[in-house]
């Protein structure tokens, strides 16, 4: 039965790929999702909305200590369950200490980048911390961000990890509002803003 | 949300779900890494290999039914290709079609970049037919993808300076290589030379698809693109100086020539077709404002 306000699985996924491609392509912008999340109600929408965007049964993701959102996006999308060191997609619902994250999750190989993991961390907002800089591929110069602490912490960790590029993980950074910002792996912390 | 299509047999936008979503993945993996070519398992669609599949799976992977699509061939709004482009990707989407560059939303261009400087907010997508710059160094998938792992790119600067020798000049005619982000060598696609500098540092994402070899890479907002060339040969771009559109009377703009074999005359006129036709619409409407207030 279809309902009137329901998750478009071509509509709303292509709106959610957009804001996913233009995050990752202007690292620092806050790009929206909001309408698509409101479709699928509740706390985990912004993670159902990317999962049902990017999984498929050819694609492993592991989720951070939440086994029902991981049952929830298995069944939605028949992605696969995968460890936190195989996993292709890596989803965070409560974001804590990075802790050896970015040691375990799969960088990709020289000759083949694109085997890596990306990580979406769900925070409470975007704004609200001490103001830094970000440079990179995507980014004019310097961009001024103001990710609350937590969020830095990830990005300093990643950063402390020192992938060889193209080796690297990708970040997003998702709101349950659904705010997106990407940071892909080769934007650095480029000083207080 | 949905828009009523002329081929509602297919789902929107041709591809089915499955397909899109692999080459959206890629294409997320080709941003992070610009100028990386990620393999995908490119679609049969109903239109030859090397007629620029690559571009359309792109196209249908990105577009919404809120978008306003352009679609050039060569600079053309009008050619056979880049109509049936067209009306392949309209059929199953209702999205609206312009030739004005400022309009669009996605653009899909085989071997040119508009006139018209593009926006953070646009894309644009090129159709590919050699995707690897190293093809010509070795035919092996396994070895050229190891070269560019490891940065290894003699290869490419010794065909360059052979071309030197043989040629009096490095640089080719159109998908002149170039380096992007001082890490990757890429195909630019055959876009001529003076297109190469659009890439640097643009506003706007540049997406290249290769149907026939399987390849997606991108070039993102703000990203250092360094077209290849000598130090004692610094890189040039066409010579395009003293010539003018015949029909809108544009400078310094690529042209197309146009030879009469009757009189043995040249003509030369704006590649970009858009271009010009906005230019003479500008014309025409100033000559006709001028008209009005004498």
């Amino acid at each position: 039965m279809r309902t009137e306000n329901r998750f478009d699985p071509v509509f709303d996924c292509q709106q959610v790929f957009k804001a996913l491609m233009n995050a990752l392509a202007q690292p620092g912008k806050v790009f929206s999702i909001q309408e698509n999340i409101r479709r699928l109600g509740g706390d985990d929408a912004p993670f159902q909305a990317v999962a049902l965007t990017l999984l498929d049964n050819w694609r492993s993701f592991y989720v951070e200590d939440a086994p029902a959102l991981a049952e929830n996006l298995r069944e939605l999308t028949y992605g696969v369950p995968a460890p936190l060191e195989e996993a292709d997609y890596l989803f965070f619902p409560r974001m804590g200490e990075p802790g050896p994250v970015m040691e375990k999750a799969k960088p990709g190989t020289l000759p083949e980048p694109h085997k890596s993991a990306t990580i979406f961390l769900l925070a409470d907002s975007l704004m609200g911390g001490e103001a830094f800089s970000l440079t990179g591929p995507g980014i004019e110069g310097t961009v001024t961000v103001t990710l609350p602490a937590p969020c830095r912490a990830w990005l300093e960790t990643r950063q402390a990890q020192a992938f060889e590029f193209p080796c690297g993980v990708d970040l997003y950074f998702l709101t349950p509002q659904g705010q997106v910002m990407g940071v892909p792996r080769k934007v650095k912390i480029g000083g207080e803003g | 949300m949905s828009k009523e299509t002329k081929r509602g047999d297919y789902n929107f936008a041709f591809l089915d779900e499955g397909s899109k979503r692999e080459i959206r993945r890629a294409v997320l993996h080709a941003i992070a890494v610009p100028g990386y070519q990620v393999p995908f398992g490119s679609r049969e669609l109903p239109i030859g290999r090397g007629w620029g599949t690559g571009g359309i799976q792109l196209t249908m992977s990105l577009i919404g039914p809120d978008d306003t699509l352009k679609v050039i061939d060569q600079g053309n709004d009008d050619s056979v290709n880049a109509v049936s482009i067209k009306r392949l990707i309209c059929d199953t989407t209702g999205v609206e079609t312009t030739t004005d560059t400022a309009r669009a939303d996605i653009i899909q261009s085989r071997h040119r970049i508009p006139e018209e400087p593009l926006r953070e907010d646009q894309v644009l997508v090129l159709q590919v037919p050699t995707p690897e710059p190293l093809r010509s160094v070795d035919p092996h998938e396994e070895i050229t993808r190891q070269l560019h792992a490891d940065g290894e790119y003699t290869g490419i600067w010794v065909n360059l300076f052979e071309q030197l020798l043989t040629r009096g000049s490095p640089f080719r005619g159109a998908d002149h290589p170039v380096l992007v982000d001082g890490r990757y060598v890429m195909n630019p696609s055959p876009i001529p030379r003076y297109d190469n500098p659009k890439l640097h540092q643009s506003q706007c994402l540049y997406l290249f698809g290769a149907g026939r070899e399987k390849k997606i890479y991108a070039v993102p907002p703000h990203t250092d693109v360094v077209s290849l060339a000598f130090e004692d040969y610094p890189f040039q771009q066409e010579d395009l100086s003293g010539r003018k559109c015949r029909l809108c009377g544009a400078e310094n703009v690529y042209f197309d020539e146009i030879f009469d074999a009757g009189t043995g005359e040249r003509y030369y006129q704006c590649s970009d077709t858009g271009y010009c036709l906005k230019r003479r619409s500008a014309q025409a409407s100033q000559e006709k404002g001028e008209g009005t207030y004498e």
